[in-house]
């Protein structure tokens, strides 16, 4: 892919992580958080004709796009003073952000439990990407895609997967993929790891110590491709690659896999405990000798870790 | 020209044949092979006027008429393979290139080395983004010989780099090749898959023995073979990839060249009861580090900053996955593993919407294009631009949320049962072979010099006295109908001085000494008699 020039134009689709319960114990409010992204789409809009904008909106139970809208929504009353695309954007993320607000509180009452902050950021990003796809390929100018994931709630581990298939899918598209920890404590692994591959920027936002969200956006995130050839943007140390064992949860350094499912463990064991994978005799490694051989290993294997059960089926 | 793959033509059987037919086992035996769908051979067909396939709409544009066969063609590709069986994901792989001279020839532009050099630079680059675990050595054949253009790594630039420079010269041997690439896929972990894919151009063969002995050792290595031919369908190839479990497909044009190798690119299916081992794989996940002056890699020797740090040795290598070039282990990070999850769990395939059923609006993915493929999970429409993009890129729909522990729970259960395709790579029954007359399409390789048919015997051309019949390429060609001389097949192996027979390092070792022998343009030359593998050397003129 050649280089971005100055006159390019980029597309921003911004996913808004506007889970409830997470927002409800931020020190910022969310209604300050989305003026304040508001005045960023709008500073971004203005920087250059023709930049393109999608958001999107996710909750705990679905994903919606909030820009561009549908072609049947219904038309808001006009307003001279502003200008049409502003305006545009600014009406669609408020009234989409207030509708999805008021399905998800009324569907809330049926989720009580502990993953409530959970966010289905994989769905967004996924979504993000099929929009960069098709805007791709409608089109033949040079346009430089970026993600910019405004994030508030927890890590899901079940979204693992399929998080990291749309940052390698992000990756292979050149798209890079931004994060601002805007609300939640603590930083999210994962979206360090989205950021850390696909070469965008990841940052907490902690309103308590007095950070500004709009002025992290303005500065860290509103740049282009072309700008962050020159800018050293704050927050790329370097994320912790290390995996963490299936078994204890522990941080290896050194691991086992499984050759079949790619778990993790810390120490070998004789059977997979995920794919339930009877492991071959490392003794039987250099090349597979007669039938007799194995069995007999495997008795003086099994003798040794006296376990009666498993070990005897090995063979 | 439509690709002629081997899965599309009708499954041949060596059914048991009288003693003329028993010499020649042209695949695709019976008529029905040959047979196009209106009865008559492929060769007898009318010539189908491609451009009659475009039709103007009322407006006399035709633009729809190609959006359709560009959606047609874009519809093919979409459906996969979306079982959830066990894959063998750390692959081991050896890319056989053919570099004789009959990869100059220009009907795949610009030539057939070049399109081919195009094609597997793209591939190892697709292969590695998908299998990061898995490794690759390259393997070129020319002169008769094999040689290894690069060792087993991990490192795409590697084999890259070696692709660079390439020089044609006489016959390819597809036997030293798949002996040599046999012989670098012994040093694989038994838990790994062991495949080797040839790119061939040429319709012949040198071969220093039997290939049958070589085609028995692939079968009890395990290893699958699998081959693009640029130009025709020869038996003795394809019965190799079909005996291995492999694909042989043959490539009209760059695209179809391209398009086969890409089939190599997805880990294959394990097959249930084969070689595979499952094993607990040792691992580092190694830590960057970046210190405050350069110090050299282990790998490159390379002076640097930053690197990676073996937990096990605490030595510096400059990129990941590798293997520790001081202590051996190998070395990820936990996002190479993540990445070859997409494999186990693949996305299912979206169902097309009949015209008739209501497209529910706009696609749920980019919600712009027009609806017509559902996710038979999430229930969510899609366009066909998303369906493609999800299934190719991605990997992942946008509608659906999976428990991981759910997929992999399935993969446990549906795992453990056979392969589909076992059955098929299982080998089939075929009546011992006398000489090298049983093959069709092989031999033959001086016969452009001397007018011997190219793909009738393995005769030389003092000892088969054919009339050079007319050869169509990309034809499956019609069975001969001559008969052989099989008293005259040791001429093969054995050295005539008359004809300038092949005479090659084999896989084995030859004594030391020096040996007059004819080279493949027919002049004696010394041969220093070293085999490839054995005791480390080559055979050179």
């Amino acid at each position: 892919m050649s280089e971005a020039l100055e006159s390019d134009a980029s597309l921003l689709v911004v996913v808004l992580d506007i889970n409830a319960s997470a927002w409800a114990r931020s020190a910022l409010a969310l209604d300050d958080a989305l003026q304040q992204t508001i005045i960023f789409i709008n500073a971004y809009l203005a920087l250059k004709p023709s930049n393109q904008l999608v958001v999107l909106a996710s909750t705990r139970q679905e994903c919606r796009t909030l820009y561009p809208a549908e072609p049947n929504s219904p038309a808001s009353s006009e307003d001279i003073r502003v200008y049409e695309q502003f305006r545009a954007a600014d009406v669609a993320i408020l009234s989409g952000v207030r509708a999805l607000l008021s399905s998800a509180s009324a569907s809330a009452d049926q989720a009580h439990d502990s993953d409530a902050e959970h966010s289905l950021i994989s769905r967004a990003l996924s979504k993000a990407l099929c929009h960069i796809n098709q805007m791709r390929s409608s089109t033949l100018d040079a346009v430089w895609p970026r993600v910019l994931v405004l994030s508030a709630g927890v890590d899901a581990a079940a979204e693992y997967i399929s998080l990291m298939n749309g940052i390698f899918a992000a990756q292979r598209m050149g798209v890079l993929i931004d994060v601002c920890k805007a609300a939640g404590s603590g930083d999210s692994v994962f979206l360090q790891q989205a950021a850390e591959i696909s070469g965008g920027v990841y940052l907490r936002v902690d309103a308590r110590a007095g950070w500004s969200l709009l002025q992290t956006l303005l500065f860290s995130f509103l740049a282009d491709h072309y700008t962050r050839r020159v800018l050293y943007l704050p927050g790329n140390e370097r994320t912790d690659f290390r995996a963490t064992c299936f078994c204890h949860k522990r941080i290896v350094d050194i691991g086992y896999v499984c050759s079949v499912c790619l778990s993790i463990f810390c120490r070998l064991a004789p059977v997979c405990s995920t794919c339930q994978t009877r492991f071959s005799i490392r003794s039987a490694r250099a090349e597979r000798p007669a039938a007799n051989g194995v069995q007999s290993t495997a008795r003086t294997i099994s003798q040794q870790l006296s376990t009666t059960s498993t070990t005897s089926t090995l063979v | 020209m439509p690709s002629q793959n081997s899965k599309g033509k009708g499954k041949s059987n060596a059914e048991p044949a009288d003693d003329d037919d028993a010499y020649i086992d042209i695949d695709d035996t019976g008529p029905e092979g040959l047979k196009g769908a209106d009865g008559g051979y492929t060769w007898e067909e009318e010539y189908k006027r491609s451009w009659d396939v475009i039709q103007e709409d009322a407006s006399g544009s035709i633009q729809s008429s190609i959006t359709g066969i560009s959606a047609q063609q874009k519809r093919k590709r979409r459906l996969r393979d979306t079982s959830v069986v066990q894959r063998g994901i750390m692959r081991h792989m050896v890319l056989v290139l053919d570099q004789s001279e009959g990869m100059s020839t220009r009907d795949i532009h610009p030539t057939r080395i070049q399109a081919s050099v195009t094609a597997l630079e793209q591939f190892i680059g697709e292969f590695f983004d998908q299998n990061p675990i898995s490794q690759l050595a390259m393997v070129a054949t020319k002169d008769g010989l094999a040689e290894r253009m690069s060792e087993l790594s991990g490192n795409p630039r590697d084999h890259v780099d070696v692709l660079r420079n390439v020089a044609l010269a006489g016959e390819p041997s597809l036997q030293n090749a798949l002996e040599l690439g046999m012989h670098t896929l012994r040093a694989a972990p038994v838990h790994g898959e062991r495949e080797i894919v040839c790119v061939f151009g040429s319709l012949t063969t040198c071969d220093p023995g039997d290939i049958e002995q070589t085609l028995g050792a692939l079968k009890q290595a395990g290893v699958r073979v699998s081959m693009v031919h640029l130009a025709a369908e020869v038996h003795v190839f394809k019965r190799i990839c079909r005996e291995t479990g492999g694909e042989f497909s043959v490539a009209v044009d760059g695209e179809g060249l391209k398009e086969a190798l890409m089939e190599s690119v997805p880990p294959p299916a394990a097959v249930a009861g084969g070689r595979a081992v499952a094993e607990m794989v040792q691992m580092g996940f190694a830590a960057k580090a970046v210190g405050a002056v350069p110090t050299p890699c282990a790998c490159h020797h390379e002076l640097g900053f930053a690197g990676f740090i073996c937990p096990r040795c605490r030595s510096k290598v400059c990129t990941l996955p590798t293997e520790c070039d001081v202590c051996g282990l190998a070395l990820v990070e936990a996002p190479h593993l993540a990445r070859s999850y997409r494999h186990l769990f693949p996305e299912e395939n979206f169902v097309e919407r009949g015209e008739g059923e209501e497209a529910n609006g706009v696609c749920f993915g980019c919600g712009r294009g027009k609806a017509g493929f559902q996710c038979p999970r999430c229930k969510q429409n899609y366009c066909l631009e998303c369906d493609i993009f999800i299934h190719e890129t991605l990997h992942n729909c946008p509608g659906c949320t999976v428990s991981v522990f759910v997929a992999v729970a399935a993969v446990v259960v549906v795992g453990q049962s056979a392969n589909p395709q076992a059955d098929q790579a299982t080998p089939q029954s075929t009546a011992p072979l006398r000489g090298m007359a049983m093959y069709g399409g092989y031999g033959g390789w001086h016969g452009d010099e001397y007018g011997c048919c190219d793909h009738c015997c393995d005769h030389c051309c003092c000892c088969c006295h054919h009339k050079v019949p007319e050869v169509t390429v990309h034809v499956i060609q019609p069975p001969p109908t001559y008969i052989y001389d099989v008293t005259q097949t040791a001429c093969y192996t054995e050295h005539h001085d008359c004809c300038g027979c092949p005479y090659v390092c084999g896989p084995t070792c030859i004594p030391q000494g020096e040996v007059l022998a004819p080279c493949n343009a027919g002049r004696k030359v010394a041969i220093e008699n070293k085999c490839h593998e054995g005791c480390g050397g080559k055979a050179k003129h």
